[in-house]
């Protein structure tokens, strides 16, 4: 009979303090899916995992449907008062109307946010871009790319209402002019991430400003821009702490333009696909000023022969993880076993598609 | 000559060791350099000098039982040795963790406790790889854990760390059903139990609480055989919810509603059948159980107030009786998204709402209805 006893107390504790205290620990490798699963599962677990709030300090509703109606219930939680970060890229029906009721329901559950993620949030308009930032005076990470809705306006509403961010991402924000940049330049002078893919209205002037003015940027990325020029270019110099560049399809990067990139020495990752006017010249210049280099891709560029690789081989040899030489035909050596004689660490041989 | 250094002193002779004590009471000795790779066994010796001998061994944490400590010294024993390459680690790590599911929480229990953060990080990965896409029933049996709940159970208080005015009244609204319940079984076996009747329905007292601008059909509907009595009970009662209705215009949050419904209350009269509940209310608010404030024991007084609890208790117990198997089934399907849908006008709608569901609905709903949105 004590036998029972004891091990009906042992089930229990199992069940009750036991498997929750050790289900706390677990929960924060657990995705958000699985992790409302465990909160199912027994009330002592609810109670438990409800109690430990760095559990719950992210909202992800990536591809989600009624994607708003969810963030307002989830946001109106108790347990999500101090979330620092919110996920809706490709999430449906989310819009204006939504983070409206956000900030006249839930003000106090987004003072603490941090990073956001309206990617592909392609309802979304400038006034939603303003009322969420109205709403979120600390944020560092706002992402909102593939919007053609969000226009220098809303970023006006950005500068103004978020003045600590560093990681910024336009990318496919086709309506955003130089006067973003203009105003990105101004308040943000420690901004770290920027990504400008696809923001065709974008010239010279605008990113001259950035250039001058965010010199603590670490990554910048110029995907399929291709009215920019070397006057432009050449300011890339400026930015000190550089580790990433993507420059595809500057039709328009000359080597003396790259002549100057070189200068950042930090950087890791380049990529120069369809940069057509660049020849061994450039490339020889990044060999020898960017010996960290790791990621290079010189896709598509005739104007390459076998002597970069030489050049590069004799810096970064010890660096280089991934080049991709497609398309190249200036360069001879170009298969396999031969390129791993220049750069035996190499893993990856292909970057554009 | 004294030639003192052409003794060879070997290694292993140089070996020391110190002193664990588990909580059983059993102390073992274990070498150093194995222990002190336990960030926890590491302060006890070199901050607080204990460890030396038997008599001061290094007390570990209640969750370290000798088979776990046994273990624990094991991953540290491969562990500590320097030479080794991350293969052969990953290698041993991969069969260490291959055991049973109730002790690999146990392990992490331990290891844990010992601040040994490597072997946490093991077997909390294993772990969550084994709940990872698993249904809240398939989690409870992989970890044994019990699927119902007995009626004290369901009862038992909240912890309310933030104190949560909510949560507060919850607890006192448990305190009074466990009285209840008590009383219940000692009736048992004195006479046949007459079951309790509550003549409000729960949508009477969810309106009644929300202030009457609900559209409470979604809430609470249970198929269970006291529909006919409702239907009845609501006639009886569309008086006393109009007065309500009037009075409430705004929608509110759980805990405004609650506040509101105190001074309505005043209206209702309590029933001479009431007061005896009443006094169980006052030893409740000073039993140990219940955790609230001196502060709230003005409320606790008004016999109207006991008698909107008592009803708000009784359907509580009816709503966790009647919905809880229904609700627990239903998880297994794709749970709809809620609830929140912002019409024309800026106001909301609603059909069931998380954060207006009140009190009595608490608990219940609070596994699911707050879950909703995932």
């Amino acid at each position: 009979m004590e036998e029972t006893e004891a091990r009906a107390g042992g089930d229990l504790k199992w069940s009750r303090e036991t498997v929750p205290k050790v289900l706390r620990i677990v929960g924060t490798r657990l995705p958000q899916r699985d992790l409302i699963s465990l909160l199912l599962v027994s009330p002592w677990l609810h109670r438990t995992l409800v109690s430990c709030s760095s559990l719950w300090l992210a909202l992800d509703f990536r591809e989600m449907n009624n994607a708003g109606s969810r963030l307002v219930a989830a946001l109106s939680l108790f347990r999500y008062q101090h979330v620092k970060q919110i996920n809706l890229e490709f999430a449906q029906d989310i819009e204006d109307k939504h983070l409206d009721l956000l900030k006249t329901k839930c003000l106090d559950s987004l003072q603490e946010l941090e990073s956001l993620n309206l990617n592909v949030c392609q309802k979304i308009s400038d006034r939603g871009v303003e009322t969420i930032t109205s709403a979120c005076p600390i944020l560092k990470v706002f992402s909102i790319y593939w919007n053609v809705r969000v226009t220098d306006i809303g970023m006006t509403h950005l500068v103004k209402n978020c003045k600590h961010i560093v990681d910024l991402n336009l990318s496919g924000c086709k309506n955003i002019t130089d006067k973003s940049l203009q105003l990105i330049a101004d308040n943000y002078p420690d901004l770290e991430l920027l990504n400008l893919t696809r923001c065709v209205k974008l010239t010279d002037g605008g990113l001259q400003q950035i250039l001058l003015k965010c010199s603590s940027l670490q990554s910048l990325n110029l995907y399929a821009l291709s009215s920019f020029t070397d006057e432009a270019y050449k300011k890339i110099s400026l930015l000190a702490n550089l580790r990433f560049l993507d420059l595809c399809g500057a039709q328009n990067l000359s080597d003396q333009g790259l002549s100057c990139i070189a200068k950042c020495k930090n950087l890791v990752s380049l990529n120069l696909t369809w940069c057509v006017r660049v020849t061994d010249v450039g490339v020889i210049a990044i060999a020898q000023g960017c010996t960290s280099l790791e990621f290079l891709s010189l896709f598509g560029i005739v104007g390459v022969t076998d002597k970069c690789l030489e050049a590069l081989s004799r810096s970064c040899s010890n660096t280089i993880m991934t080049l991709d030489v497609n398309g190249c035909i200036g360069i001879k050596g170009r298969r396999r076993d031969e390129l791993l004689q220049y750069f035996p660490y190499l893993r990856c041989f292909k970057v554009h598609s | 000559m004294a030639e003192v250094d052409t003794a060879v002193i070997k290694p292993e002779m140089m070996k020391s060791y110190i002193w664990l004590q588990t909580a059983d009471g059993s102390i073992q000795e274990v070498e150093q350099e194995v222990a002190m790779f336990c960030p926890m066994i590491c302060d006890e010796i070199i901050q607080r000098g204990m460890g030396s001998s038997k008599n001061n061994a290094i007390t570990l944490p209640q969750r370290v039982n000798p088979s776990m400590l046994s273990l624990v010294l094991d991953y540290c024993r491969f562990h500590q040795v320097i030479g080794r390459s991350n293969k052969e680690r990953k290698s041993f790590d991969e069969k260490f963790i291959r055991m049973d599911t109730k002790r690999l929480c146990e392990l992490t229990s331990a290891a844990d406790g010992l601040q040994l953060k490597p072997l946490v990080d093991l077997t909390s990965r294993a772990l969550a790889r084994m709940i990872e896409g698993k249904t809240p029933e398939e989690i409870r049996e992989t970890f044994h854990l019990p699927d119902d709940l007995t009626e004290e159970e369901k009862l038992e208080p909240l912890k309310n760390i933030t104190d949560d005015p909510r949560i507060r009244l919850l607890n006192r609204l448990y305190a009074r059903k466990r009285k209840e319940l008590k009383e219940r079984e000692r009736l048992k076996n004195v006479e046949v139990e007459e079951e309790c009747v509550d003549d409000r329905s729960v949508d009477d007292l969810l309106s009644f609480i929300n202030g009457g601008n609900e559209d409470s059909k979604g809430v609470g509907t249970s198929k269970n055989k006291k529909k006919n009595r409702r239907r009845k009970d609501q006639q009886k009662n569309t008086s006393s919810n109009h007065a309500i209705e009037t009075t409430h215009k705004k929608e509110s949050n759980c805990l405004k509603s609650v506040h509101d419904d105190v001074e309505i209350n005043n209206n209702l009269q309590s029933s001479p059948s009431e007061r005896s509940k009443l006094q169980d209310i006052q030893d409740d608010m000073f039993s140990p159980q219940a955790n609230f404030e001196d502060g709230d024991i003005d409320d606790e007084f008004d016999p109207a107030i006991q008698e909107k609890i008592d009803r708000e208790v009784e359907d509580f117990e009816r709503i966790l009786n009647s919905d809880w198997p229904e609700r627990m089934l239903s998880l297994g399907r794709e749970r709809k998204p809620t609830v929140i849908s912002a019409n024309g006008n800026g106001s909301l709608s609603r059909d069931v709402s998380c954060f207006t569901v009140p009190l009595l609905t608490y608990n219940c709903f609070r596994f699911h209805c707050d879950t909703h949105y995932c």
